[in-house]
């Protein structure tokens, strides 16, 4: 029930627009795994667009899928903790 | 035949006022004859954001069947300078640290999937193995930010690309275009009220988004901004539609409605190579 995916064979090194993001996170969430390890390995650079679509994703995802992120990169560690941050900011929500 | 009379000054909103005026001559021309020549004889100087502009409607022209030809520049810095742009009609191989101008397209009817993020492929490859490594991940976040906006706003049918390291001068110049409907054109879309064309970029700097309810949308273009102009200390420029705006380090920002209108949006950015690495996210949250 657990699957992996290597979001460079879709992305390359970077993850830019979220259109491509959006498309590629509605089939994951059509996935029948109930947990999903995605792998950033390889990925240099996700854009503020994306790392918001993508926390988007996770949230409505919350208490469905187990969702893990594995090998990011500081500089995505970074964009997804400045998204999340500013989520907080913005509503109550627990990223 | 256009004449192409650019003022001899690095100022880039003369330019870009300039280059408007000429695309729209273009245009005129366009009405008469099949066959357009562009004549850059006496031209003296010339920005890059403005060979951008140029080199955009050329190939618009050519795309809808108009022969195009030019007359190259007598001044042999500025015909070398173009050339190295990849000047008329972009797609020239990257050297180091140029990377030409470069034209993206998408059909009216085609989903605009994967096809930024391949063309920004070779873009984002020559920036991460030649420009300095403490300025990478700033430049990509504003690339994909402009680019994303066009992606999701704009219904471009043709984007243009253009990012240029002066290593000697020591400077970075970043320029985007795309012919799609404009940030006024998007506002009067979706229904979002704006006095005129500079006080829609103005809304659209504070984060005013056509996505409505969605709260951390909109915030590409200010953030981008700040960016450029506090964590660079660079200038900033927009021109979409009618309205002109421009932020430059240590000069108070503006903006000017111009008589003849841009069919799209073009995003310029200059800043200089900082001494020491870059922290963007201080900028950008």
């Amino acid at each position: 029930m657990r699957k992996t995916v290597y979001l460079s064979n879709n992305f390359g090194n970077q993850i830019i627009t979220r259109n491509s993001i959006r498309l590629f996170l509605d089939l994951l969430s059509n996935a029948s795994n109930k947990e999903l390890i995605l792998d950033f390995k390889d990925i240099s650079f996700i854009s503020r667009s994306c790392a918001d679509e993508y926390i988007k994703w996770k949230l409505s995802l919350s208490g469905k899928k187990n969702i893990i992120e594995i090998n990011m990169s500081n500089e995505v560690r970074m964009m997804f903790k400045l998204v999340s941050l500013q989520y907080k900011k913005n509503s109550s929500l627990t990223i | 035949m256009v004449k192409v009379d650019l003022p001899s000054s690095d100022n880039p909103k003369k330019q870009i006022e300039g280059c408007v005026e000429i695309i729209e001559e273009l245009n005129n021309e366009c009405s008469k004859n099949n066959e357009i020549v562009l004549d850059l004889s006496e031209l003296k100087w010339i920005l890059s954001c403005s060979a951008l502009l140029l080199s955009s409607k050329m190939v618009e022209l050519k795309n809808k069947g108009y022969k195009i030809s030019i007359i190259h520049p007598k001044d042999i810095n500025v015909a070398s300078y173009l050339d190295k742009l990849g000047f008329p009609l972009g797609g020239g191989k990257s050297k180091s640290t140029f990377m030409p101008i470069h034209h993206f397209f998408r059909k009216e009817v085609e989903n605009s999937k994967g096809i930024i993020e391949s063309e920004m492929e070779e873009v984002f490859k020559v920036i991460q193995q030649n420009f300095p490594k403490g300025l990478i991940n700033g430049i990509f976040y504003l690339l994909a930010e402009m680019v994303d906006n066009i992606d999701q706003h704009s219904k471009f049918t043709q984007g243009s690309v253009m990012v240029q390291f002066y290593n000697k001068k020591g400077h970075i110049d970043i320029g985007i275009l795309d012919n799609g409907i404009t940030i006024p054109g998007a506002y009067e879309k979706n229904k979002i009220e704006f006095e005129n064309d500079c006080d829609a970029l103005y809304k659209a700097l504070e984060g005013i988004s056509t996505k409505v309810g969605e709260t951390l949308r909109g915030k590409g273009l200010g953030t981008s901004k700040k960016l450029v102009n506090e964590g660079l200390k660079g200038d900033f420029y927009i021109l979409s539609r009618n309205g002109l705006f421009w932020a430059e380090h240590g000069v108070k920002s503006g903006s000017k409605l111009l008589k003849t209108p841009l069919n799209g949006t073009l995003v310029c950015m200059r800043f200089e190579v900082p001494q020491k690495e870059l922290n963007i996210y201080p900028y950008i949250e």
